[in-house]
């Protein structure tokens, strides 16, 4: 009775009518974060941080613990999650994802995957070519037993998944592709992770991906194949989309310019340096950009400045 | 080394040409000159009280506009001999608006503080017009007549109504030496509430056979703020000579013989008019004498008469019939602080536009947009466009407009077109400010070899300094042009029963880079600029709205209760974070980012000598910076 609730607050976490009728049916059941909701509806401070000191340390009984971890709160319930996967163990994390206190964990942030980022660099192609600097590539064997172990958890009431700024190149989204169990995911950060088109070709059979609304792609190695890959699946919901600091070139551009995709974009992360001036343009012709986004390409278009290039 | 040519260049040789034959006329030369003129076109070589100026004539750059010689460089002419402190350049008169169109000379320090006095009152009649001589010592009175003598004269934008030459001037030191003589020389009776003269001065110059001043009536200085109106024109003769008549008063004769330095004061409900002198050139300086007037309160019908006849005035520009009705509507303006607003006696015409496929009507005071192509914020924003003649992408609004006069009696809400694409859009403005990704703790590119210029802390650190720099430019401007293209944020329209109120503005700790940056530049070297948004801040009373036949009806009543309506244009660099080698940023450094937003017109006036870059340590942009 009380699932489609929950569902719907894991949907919609700022309806505060919806959460009063939950507090409701907490109180009901003895849950003391019934009263926090109500306290926190009438913005009764001082009473809410009674309530808060006195039950917060059964709230985060089984939660992770470590310097990395990083809890977000609502209403007495955890329901952001971001950790290092190198400080916990698998065990951890599912002993609390079986726990009522989990029960509205929405978001989970993988903010590292490997002991040492840095590496040794030493060879020629441990240099990018492009940027001179040193490449930091985690072990993709180290990379395939952490993923495989995350991604075996129960997440399913998971709506945002951050594996943000890993380096955890195609492998990782090989891997991610094949997760079944992910019904409520609507945000997908993958950015910094050193994805070549490969990985967004893998990524793209992903039985989520039509689920989402936001995907984050920014600063990988992604081509125009990535981009034609991405167009050519149905993404009816997704209105956010960041592909900054890829070398989409005029092509890639030219490809998002002709696909219906845009049309339903309320953001699109993309700079002038990616797409270089025949993209721009690609960009302010498209049919398919709504009118503030047009409008912003057209002026972009119209506004040609120097350092823009990448063509 | 190549020996340097004094030869001038072909654009210098025009400037050069051009001034010669302002002192010396040769129609001839002139013709041959005017050829080359209409066959070059070229850009414009600098910007001036927001509008682009050419050192020299071009096809597009025609109207002669003269400047502090200080704002601008040696490629300007400085053709005034007696005046080193004025240079001379050309601007486009369809880029003027009514903010503009009148070239007002500072001659300040032109004039000393030589006593001045009215003598010998002559009353003509029973009405209130007074002649005088102006008593004057003799270097005041050459400097008077030097007047005709500095080479000033500009064609008037209405000149099929006005025969002659003419330039406006301010001189504070030559109005305050004629208030004394006035407050001594008119008599007590008339100078109840005597404020001053005006010191804004028009020199007009007739010869024989030019056509003569037609009958009018000079507008007043109306001023609902200050509570000053004026009440009596002052007219100063510099030149004698005779017409028949010289000076006529509803219909009487006042001048016929004028004396050099023949004062006359009038009052301003007479209607007027003047002859060329028959026997020599005739030079006279008017301005106003104004008064306080507490209980001063404006006619909004008569700031609509008068908001129209300013916009035809430099609609005129475009279409040469509506300056008739100009000069009409600045009489009828005129007489109503007199006699009341009388009816109009010719059809008031009414102008058709279409920009980009947009087709609106307007009179300058009447907008008439049509409903199904806009909303009444978008519409209030292009009329604002129109109204301000504000340039996109290089060409000002109103020539970017196909415009006609449409035939009296047109419906003005009569099958408007609407575009295909819309011709105005909201811009979220976030969109040009996207989030900063996480710094890494790299150290600089010196030290780190995780160093990556987007995830740098004090790249990003800059980055984020730099965008609540844009930020506070951005989030009160209420229209944005980016190129050709107009955005607004609706939210800064705010509708409020049938008024829409136009909102505007009236909105980086010290940046310590690590010691440690011994190689791949600094972070201004990894912030560059993305784009230049145009923001416009206009400062008008709000804008009166209805609905009329499928049509928004704005009324833009902004010469009521004399507001300070004013607009102004910034430039607005947008940062980005430049994902770039550091051994670029290293050997070819830049600061694009830094170097855009110290844009003169971004920053004006950096106080005080400085021997660093503009952005250095103590910088004005810095200490600005700091606080975001």
């Amino acid at each position: 009775m009380i699932a489609p609730l929950i569902d719907h607050l894991r949907h919609h976490p700022d309806d505060a009518a919806a959460w009063l009728v939950y507090g409701d049916h907490l109180t009901g059941n003895g849950d003391p974060r019934g009263e926090l909701i109500r306290l926190e509806d009438q913005r009764l401070d001082a009473e809410i941080r009674a309530l808060i000191k006195t039950h917060q340390p059964a709230w985060q009984a089984e939660a992770p613990a470590g310097k990395t971890v990083r809890l977000e709160w609502q209403h007495g319930f955890i329901v952001g999650l971001a950790l290092n996967w190198t400080e916990l163990s698998a065990q951890s994390l599912t002993t609390f994802l079986a726990s009522p206190n989990a029960l509205h964990l929405r978001t989970l942030a993988i903010t590292g995957l490997g002991e040492d980022e840095a590496g040794e660099v030493e060879e020629e192609e441990d240099f990018d070519e492009d940027t001179g600097m040193p490449k930091i590539r985690l072990d993709p064997e180290a990379i395939k037993a952490a993923l495989t172990e995350i991604l075996a958890l129960d997440l399913s009431r998971l709506t945002t998944l951050s594996f943000a700024y890993l380096g955890m190149q195609s492998v990782g989204a090989k891997l991610l592709a094949k997760a079944t169990h992910l019904p409520n995911l609507r945000q997908l950060d993958l950015r910094f992770n050193a994805l070549e088109n490969k990985g967004v070709e893998a990524l793209v059979e992903a039985p989520f991906l039509p689920q989402l609304t936001a995907l984050h792609l920014q600063h990988n190695d992604l081509g125009p194949p990535a981009v034609k890959a991405l167009v050519a699946l149905s993404l009816p919901n997704l209105t956010k989309l960041d592909l900054r600091g890829n070398k989409l070139k005029s092509t890639g551009a030219r490809t998002l310019a002709g696909s219906p995709l845009l049309s339903r974009l309320s953001r699109l992360g993309l700079q002038r340096e990616d797409v270089g001036p025949a993209g721009v343009k690609a960009l302010a012709q498209s049919p398919f950009l709504p009118p503030s986004l047009r409008t912003l390409w057209k002026g972009l278009h119209a506004t040609p400045v120097e350092q823009a290039e990448s063509d | 080394m190549q020996p340097q040519s004094n030869k001038p260049s072909q654009t210098e040789s025009l400037r050069d040409r051009f001034f010669a034959l302002a002192a010396s006329p040769n129609e001839a030369e002139a013709q041959k000159l005017r050829d080359e003129v209409n066959a070059l076109d070229v850009e414009a070589a600098t910007r001036l009280d927001g509008l682009r100026v050419s050192f020299h004539p071009t096809a597009r750059y025609k109207a002669v506009r003269f400047f502090d010689a200080s704002l601008v460089d040696e490629r300007f002419a400085r053709p005034l001999p007696h005046l080193p402190q004025l240079a001379a350049g050309f601007v486009d008169p369809e880029e003027l608006s009514f903010r503009n169109f009148e070239n007002i000379v500072s001659l300040d320090g032109f004039f000393d503080a030589s006593p001045l006095a009215l003598i010998d009152r002559t009353r003509f009649g029973d009405k209130q017009v007074y002649a005088f001589t102006l008593d004057a010592p003799a270097p005041m009175k050459e400097r008077l007549s030097k007047l005709d003598d500095l080479g000033l004269y500009v064609t008037p934008l209405n000149a099929a109504s006005r025969g002659g030459q003419r330039y406006i001037f301010h001189s504070t030191q030559l109005a305050q030496s004629l208030t004394a003589a006035v407050k001594e020389g008119l008599g007590k009776s008339l100078l109840g509430g005597f404020s001053h003269v005006n010191p804004i001065f028009r020199c007009n110059r007739f010869e024989p056979g030019d056509e003569k001043f037609h009958q009018h009536f000079d507008t007043p200085y109306f001023d609902a703020g200050r509570k000053q109106v004026s009440r009596y024109t002052l007219l100063i003769y510099l030149t004698g000579g005779s017409a028949s008549p010289s000076l006529e008063v509803e219909g009487a004769e006042v001048l016929n013989r004028v004396s050099p330095f023949t004062c006359v004061v009038m009052d301003q409900q007479y209607a007027h008019e003047g002859q060329p002198y028959a026997d020599g050139r005739k030079v006279f300086l008017r301005t106003e004498l104004i008064f306080d007037e507490p209980k001063l309160a404006s006619d909004p019908a008569i700031a609509e008469v008068f908001a129209k006849a300013v916009y035809l005035t430099g609609q005129s520009v475009f279409a040469p019939e509506l300056e008739r009705w100009a000069e009409a509507a600045y009489n009828r303006v005129a007489s109503a602080h007199w006699k009341g607003l009388e009816p109009a006696t010719a059809p008031e015409p009414l102008l058709h536009k279409d920009f980009r496929g947009l087709q609106f009507v307007t009179n300058g005071y009447d907008f008439y947009f049509p409903k199904a192509a806009v909303d009444v914020k978008e519409a209030t924003a292009l009329a604002l466009l129109d109204t301000f003649n504000v340039e996109l992408d290089g060409v000002a609004f109103r020539k970017a407009c196909k415009t006609r006069t449409l035939p009296p009696g047109t419906t003005p809400t009569a099958s408007l077109g609407s575009p295909k694409d819309p011709v105005i859009a909201p811009l979220d403005k976030e969109l040009l400010l996207p989030l900063a990704e996480e710094p890494n703790g790299a150290c600089c590119p010196f030290h780190g070899a995780t160093f990556h210029a987007p995830r740098h802390s004090e790249v990003i650190e800059l980055y984020g300094q730099a965008q609540g720099w844009v930020r506070e430019r951005l989030t009160t401007a209420p229209v944005m042009l980016m190129g050709d293209q107009v955005m607004l944020d609706p939210s800064r329209f705010v509708v409020d029963g049938d008024k829409v109120h136009v909102l505007s503005n009236e909105a980086l700790r010290p940046v310590n880079f690590a010691a440690c940056w011994n190689y791949g530049g600094m972070p201004p070297n990894y912030l560059g600029v993305e784009t230049v948004v145009k923001v416009l801040q206009p400062l008008v009373p709000p804008v009166l709205f209805g609905e009329e036949q499928g049509c928004w009806h704005l009324r833009f009543d902004f010469f009521r209760n004399a507001f300070l309506v004013k607009q102004q244009t910034i430039d607005v660099p947008i940062p980005v974070i430049l994902d770039r080698d550091p051994g670029d940023a290293e050997e070819v450094g830049g600061e694009p980012w830094m170097e855009a937003a110290g844009d003169e017109e971004v920053l004006p006036a950096v106080e005080g000598p400085t021997t660093h870059k503009w952005w250095g340590a103590d910088s004005r942009l810095l200490r600005e910076l700091n606080r975001h």
